[in-house]
């Protein structure tokens, strides 16, 4: 029997090898996650979501805005609230209806913490309207400055509308 | 020799990565409001101002606001709002979170509310007020924790009131 094994210079570069290839797959993995991620602070933003709270209200006819509908927004929580996306249910053909606003409609810009303010519609409401209002954040991904949409499981329903 | 230095160095690299993704990734503990904050609003007025000269509801109103901390710490500062009961929409009657917003007559000017102490103010309301509309007054207190104003949300009181 002559079983030889490979030397070990060998044997040392075949371990270089492998791990310097993990190593350049799982940068060029995590490197795809974290240039998709928005970040806040020192976090990714979709975690400061989950930390949101906030009263919410569509008002039918608000005097502030003409006596147009408006959604109205307390913020109670320690979150700033740069925005809001109101989702509309449409209960009789089930679909949803995502009503157009810009990025920060509010009157008198974020709504900072302990803050309350109201950004003015511009739709018909029915009282028997039902409306899902998810906050958006600002946050930043790749040096600049965006809104941020958060998962709508982090946004309120609404299934009573002010008048 | 040199096999090894790449190697540690190799793992050294992998292992800071993997620490500041997971830093990026994971919730981080923030400060959070303690628990036994208990707030009572004793007293709140609605005095409505004077009628315009061509009639109508007041331009404003003043709000007299009285409220006691029946918890187990100090307070370094609260939202006061009023608004329609009937809308989430408030506004702020004072101009947290800077300190010093809970000196009042009913505290010896003192900046915090201490447990059993108690805060009374009139603020000035400018928007018009009906006498036919409930308001609402409502409180929520914000404590400093680790140099950042923390609000309590869980903490709000509300007290309903009608502006005469």
């Amino acid at each position: 029997m002559n079983r030889r094994g490979v030397s070990p210079v060998v044997a040392t570069v075949l371990l270089i090898v492998i791990v310097v290839v993990l190593a350049v797959i799982i940068f060029l993995w995590a490197r795809g996650f974290l240039s998709e991620s928005a970040v806040k602070g020192d976090r990714v933003v979709s975690i400061s979501c989950a930390d949101v709270e906030f009263d919410a209200q569509v008002v039918v006819v608000a005097n502030e805005c003409d006596g147009d509908s408006a959604v109205d927004i307390n913020n109670i929580g320690n979150i700033p609230i740069y925005g809001v996306q109101v989702l509309r249910y449409d209960s009789s053909a089930g679909s949803i209806e995502d009503v157009p606003l810009t990025d920060q409609p509010f009157v008198a810009g974020t709504v900072t913490i302990g803050r309350s303010s109201y950004a003015c519609l511009g739709i018909s409401v029915e009282p028997e309207d039902a409306f899902r209002i998810v906050p958006k954040l600002l946050a930043e991904k790749d040096g600049k400055k965006i809104a941020y949409t958060c998962p709508e499981k982090d946004g309120i329903t609404i299934a009573y509308v002010g008048f | 020799m040199i096999g090894y230095v790449i190697l540690i160095a190799i793992a050294i690299a992998l292992s800071t990565a993997v620490f500041f993704y997971l830093k990026l990734y994971l919730p981080s503990e923030k400060p959070k409001c303690y628990e036994n904050i208990d707030l009572v609003i004793d007293d709140v007025f609605c005095d409505l101002g004077p009628v315009p000269p061509g009639g109508g509801n007041p331009a404003g109103a003043t709000v007299y606001v009285n409220f006691s901390n029946r918890g187990l710490f100090s307070l370094d500062a609260a939202y006061i709002k009023f608004g329609e009961v009937d809308r989430t929409f408030r506004t702020i009657l004072n101009d947290p979170p800077d300190r010093d917003l809970l000196k009042s007559e009913c505290n010896s000017q003192d900046p915090e509310l201490k447990p059993g102490a108690q805060f009374c103010k009139d603020f000035p309301y400018s928007t018009t007020v009906s006498p036919t509309t409930v308001y609402e007054v409502s409180v929520e207190p914000l404590i400093w924790i680790e140099n950042k104003p923390v609000l309590c949300p869980d903490s709000i009181v509300r007290k309903r009131v009608g502006c005469l």
